[in-house]
């Protein structure tokens, strides 16, 4: 009868004991970085900011002012200071170069853990050529055969970017408008369906590329003005971010990541430039 | 000298026959059906033994002075027997009375366990499904969650009824179902297993350690016996409940052929009743389409799924005298579910004005088991006794799901998102098996069990996305051959050892496996026993687990091929001691079991589109280890049990969770359960309360940004810790009272009122993401909540 109770009262204690607060025990402790080098350039694109709830509609990108940020080249040290005005760290001092051929690491210390990675930079593009530096675009109105010319143009009216390529390595071409401001097409202009379809079908950011050459249609540019084309050599980090961005809710993919013990991704580039410009007849 | 001792030498035949042998079959005194594992004891000895499967039994060398035998069996009154007077050499036929007949016998002592016997044997336990209805449930009589009211068996999955055995899964469990192997056991979500009770005799659960004879899961065994058919009259049973309906019949044919079918049905997708509105209404929350808010400022969608089911189990036998039964036995249990919904919904943006959200998502399932089996059982002599089957079974799981997402701005017409997204997921597998078994009583301190089989297996498997996405495709065919040896020795009248040794050749691997088994019992008293129990057992069908984030899981069979899907393993520790008396059980059992081999399938690190399907299973090692607590009164108008299980799982994973240590997803600290039951006359009342502690999941942890070299941003969501969150605690509390009563002289009734969850407790079974919205759209999908049902039965 003794050992009848003895089970009984410690069934009951241990029920008293199991019960548990109703709550899910959800911590978000993770961080993303976001860091980028340019070979020839300043460090100024490197940003470390919180993840957000998923009740939060956008981005507050929440900069982590307080982290200890190192980057760090063939033994040696450059501590990154934060840039309030800009949300980034940047390195103030002077012996910090980014070469093609470095190996950077990255140390991240923030909210009592520490993420590392390193990157390589990349050999700058070679052999960047364009086909012309300056595409006349007429004056677009709505006048009877104005849809032929638009299309003709698109099919025609083209820079040609070209490069030497001949290990078929990822390249990434980004397009802006250095000046000018008038619009292709007036606001108010009347443009087809398809037509507009074709035309949006360019991007001035391009997807990572294997091929050497890019092609950039006249009238699929933001307006008439001068432009530069970058054609970065990119690392296969970036190429792997940047395909992962399809994300599908049904079966959620784990953002790739050269981040160890962190989010986001430390990536070098290389990049040569052209300039062109669209005038108007 | 010499005279002397020949006359010793002529003496000890004589003391032989001093001794007699007992045999006979032990049946069901309502219909004839023979009882197996009924425990047959020479009453002053500790003489005994269990009936085979077809109720046979033997005893040898039972002294003169013996006057009687007692016979018990889970469900029945025990019966004492007089040797006397009965004529043993042809063998004694013991009817046992089920205990609800409530008949005013003499010769009734006392029953066994009135629903649950749990101390046969190391973690062996069986129910009677005599009793079952007489247990708390949604609406159907269902002998799996009764099972999960064991120690050691969770009981807080009402999305499967197939049971998960101190920390194994479902698929680790061997389903045998008159020799059939079934690979589904749920109906209906899984909240009703996929067996007619009225169809079934038997119910033997192995928790671990199992016997030789048993192969081809990592974890337990449930061996379902079912009813042979009345060869003397015709009988039936018939009911009817809020959610379906359900017939059985025995038909004797002439005096050596029966013929019994048994069918279910569940009318939902008819007549939606009130039990099958209290389910929609607990998935959907309100009305309107749009369910109340769970979590901080997640709006929560709905779902509303319309399903049916039916199965219906035929068994045709032949006895063409007392040594022989063939049985051809047929199965067949289906589900059809549709979870299509809709849904719409505007949301407010300060800067961009409202958007409207709008889409439906047409998903269907359907899956189920077919099988047949053919069984020739034949009692050559008392000693010896042998069962030769041939099975076929198939089991098959479809899924289509085709999702459209259109986002548009109001204001201005314009389209901003138009997404259109298919999954389809197909998944067979086709069992050939034959077996032969053979029993062997050597004497009263050495059985032996012996056996060979061969079983020939094919899985098939497609998981395809927007048509054109290949996710994974698999033909795989495969056979293994078993053989095995044990052998029951009591060298004393309180020890028993059971040692065996299963050996298999697995063809697609082309590995020889051998599997030790020891099971043990010391009586201590004739009251306190020590157990322990040891055994290697291997897997090579398995339920690979699909970690699926944003829906939870969706797991599929495949087997072992030695690179994606290993051979799985799992060695067995168990020890525990147990009190028992006529009226009461205490139980401990302690357990420690490795496993090895572990698979997991995760499109978490799909990359790209031209992925390599190989890098997307993981295999791992995991540790299982727990005690559980059993206290059980057995007997009188209050009857039920007490139990508390602490456990846990963790695995570890190579590839998953940066090589770090994690919960499987069963993983479950506390679980304490209550069983009552009450008779007062003509009525029973029952009473039933499962507590667990929460479990783990995969949380998305957050969302994330990340700049690209021109400004655009991409957008993740940090998935976190695998299986780093838990769920809230499940608990829940049933109830029921059962009304007998006789229609006429033959037919006998019981009206039954139950009520499933009394408190309404809104458990969670898992969330569901989606991203496509912002802010992210969150769908908690709970169990059920109240659900009243009343059932009517009658028996002729």
């Amino acid at each position: 009868m003794h050992l009848k109770k003895h089970i009984v009262s410690f069934l009951t204690i241990s029920l008293l004991v199991s019960c548990e607060s109703e709550t899910t025990e959800q911590v978000s402790e993770n961080f993303v970085v976001e860091a980028y080098i340019s070979a020839n350039e300043t460090v100024d694109q490197i940003r470390i900011k919180e993840t957000f709830g998923l009740d939060i509609p956008e981005d507050p990108n929440t900069p982590i002012a307080d982290a200890q940020v190192v980057l760090s080249k063939d033994g040696e040290d450059f501590p990154l200071n934060f840039n309030e005005p800009t949300g980034t760290f940047v390195f103030e001092g002077d012996g910090l170069q980014v070469e093609s051929g470095d190996i950077f690491g990255l140390s991240v210390t923030a909210r009592d853990r520490t993420a590392t990675a390193t990157t390589s930079v990349p050999q700058t593009t070679q052999g960047l050529t364009i086909n012309v530096n300056s595409i006349v675009v007429p004056e677009i109105t709505a006048t009877f055969g104005i849809q032929e010319t638009i299309r003709d143009l698109f099919d025609n009216a083209r820079f040609i970017l070209n490069w030497d390529n001949p290990d078929n390595d990822n390249y990434f071409i980004v397009v802006e408008r250095t000046f000018g401001s008038l619009p292709i097409f007036p606001a108010d202009f009347p443009i087809p369906e398809e037509t507009l379809a074709l035309i949006q079908s360019f991007s001035t950011v391009s997807r990572p590329l294997t091929t050497d050459f890019y092609e950039i249609p006249a009238v699929s540019l933001d307006g008439y003005g001068n432009y530069t084309a970058t054609v970065y050599r990119i690392n296969q980090e970036y190429v792997d971010l940047f395909d992962s961005q399809n994300q599908d809710s049904r079966d959620l993919v784990e953002a790739p990541s050269n981040v160890d013990n962190a989010l986001g991704i430390f990536t070098a580039i290389a990049g040569a430039r052209v300039e062109f410009e669209v005038v108007r007849d | 000298m010499k005279y002397s001792f020949l006359a010793l030498m002529a003496l000890i035949p004589m003391l032989f026959y001093a001794q007699r042998t007992v045999t006979g079959v032990v049946r069901d005194k309502d219909g004839g059906e023979s009882l197996p594992y009924a425990s047959v004891i020479v009453k002053g000895t500790t003489l005994g033994t269990t009936t085979n499967l077809d109720g046979f039994f033997t005893i040898l060398n039972v002294p003169e002075s013996a006057t009687n035998l007692t016979v018990s069996y889970i469900g029945y009154l025990a019966k004492e027997i007089a040797l006397e007077g009965l004529d043993l050499e042809k063998g004694i036929t013991i009817l046992l009375e089920a205990d609800a007949n409530q008949l005013d016998e003499v010769v009734v002592s006392s029953t066994k366990s009135k629903i649950l016997s749990a101390n046969t044997g190391i973690s062996q336990a069986s129910i009677s499904t005599k009793q079952l209805g007489l247990l708390p449930s949604v609406g159907e009589v269902d002998i799996f969650r009764s099972l999960q009211l064991l120690p050691g068996v969770s009981g807080t999955n009402e999305n499967s009824s197939g049971l998960f055995v101190r920390g194994g899964t479902p698929d680790q469990n061997l389903v045998l179902l008159d020799g059939m192997t079934v690979y589904k056991v749920d109906h209906f979500f899984g909240f009703f297993s996929a067996f007619n009770n009225s169809a079934i005799k038997d119910v033997q659960l192995y928790k671990g350690a199992f016997p030789a004879k048993y192969g081809g899961r990592t974890s337990s065994v449930v061996d379902l016996t079912g009813k042979t058919g009345s060869f003397e009259e015709f009988g039936g049973e018939a009911g009817v409940n809020f959610l379906s309906a359900n017939a059985f019949f025995e038909i004797p044919i002439s005096k050596k052929f029966s013929f019994l079918v048994a069918g279910r049905r569940s009318y939902t997708d008819i007549l939606k009743s009130n039990v099958f509105n209290s389910i929609s209404d607990n998935l959907i929350g309100n009305d309107n389409g749009v369910g109340g808010v769970n979590a901080a400022n997640l709006q929560v969608n709905q779902v509303q799924p319309d399903f049916y089911f039916f199965d219906w189990n035929s068994k045709l036998s032949f006895r063409p005298n007392e040594r022989d039964l063939f049985t051809l036995s047929t199965y067949n249990g289906q589900d059809f579910l549709d979870e299509s919904r809709g849904f719409g919904r505007t949301i407010e943006r300060e800067l961009d004005g409202n958007i409207l959200v709008d889409g439906d998502v047409l998903e269907k399932t359907d899956y189920g088991n077919i099988g047949v089996s053919l069984k020739w059982s034949r009692q050559w002599s008392p000693r010896v006794y042998t069962n030769f089957l041939a099975a076929g079974t198939e089991y098959f799981s479809e899924y289509d799901r085709r999702s459209r997402l259109e986002i548009t701005a109001p204001e201005t017409g314009e389209t901003l998102l138009d997404f259109n997204g298919t999954t389809f997921e197909d998944n067979s597998v086709q069992d050939l098996k034959a077996r032969f078994d053979l029993e062997w009583l050597l004497s009263n301190q050495h059985k032996i069990s012996t056996g060979v089989s061969y079983t020939r297996t094919k899985v098939d498997y497609d998981n395809i996305r927007d048509e054109t996405t290949v996710i994974l495709e698999r033909r795989q065919e495969s056979g293994y051959y078993a053989a095995y040896v044990s052998d029951t020795w009591t060298p004393s009248d309180r020890f028993t050892l059971d040692i065996g040794l299963r050996a298999t050749q697995y063809e697609l691997t082309d590995e020889l496996l051998f599997s030790p088994r020891v099971s043990l019992k010391y009586n201590v008293t004739d009251k306190v026993s020590l157990k322990a129990g040891y055994g290697i057992h291997y897997q090579f069908v398995n339920r690979v687990i699909n970690d699926n984030i944003t829906e939870g899981a969706r797991d599929f069979w495949l087997l072992s091929d030695g690179q994606d899907v290993k051979v799985s393993n799992a060695t067995h520790y168990i020890a525990g001691i147990s009190y028992e008396d006529n009226g009461w059980l205490f139980d401990v059992e302690g357990y420690y079991k490795e496993l090895e081999n572990l698979s997991e399938f995760s499109l978490r690190f799909r990359r790209g589109v031209d992925f390599d399907a190989n890098e997307l299973f993981f295999t791992g090692d995991g540790v299982a280890k727990g005690v559980e607590f059993l206290a059980q009164k057995k007997q009188g108008d209050y009857t039920g049990w007490v139990s508390y299980t602490l456990g846990s799982i963790r695995n570890t994973f190579p590839g998953l969770n940066n090589g770090e240590e994690f919960p499987a997803l069963h993983d479950q600290l506390h679980e304490f359960k209550m069983v009552h039951g009450y008779e007062l006359g003509d009525w029973n009342f029952s009473a039933s309360f499962v507590y667990g502690s929460g479990r783990p999941f995969s949380e998305p942890a957050g969302i994330y940004t990340v700049e690209l070299l021109n400004g655009e941003s991409l957008g993740f969501v940090d998935i976190g810790t695998k299986n780093g969150s838990r769920l809230p605690a499940y608990h829940r509390l049933d109830v029921s009272a059962h009304y007998k009563f006789d229609l006429s002289q033959k037919i006998k009734a019981d009206i039954g009122a139950s009520i499933f969850n009394l408190y309404n407790r809104n458990n969670i079974w898992y969330f569901e993401y989606d991203f496509n919205q912002t802010p992210v759209l969150v769908t908690a999908i709970e169990y059920l909540g109240i659900t009243p049902n009343l059932s009517f039965n009658i028996k002729f």
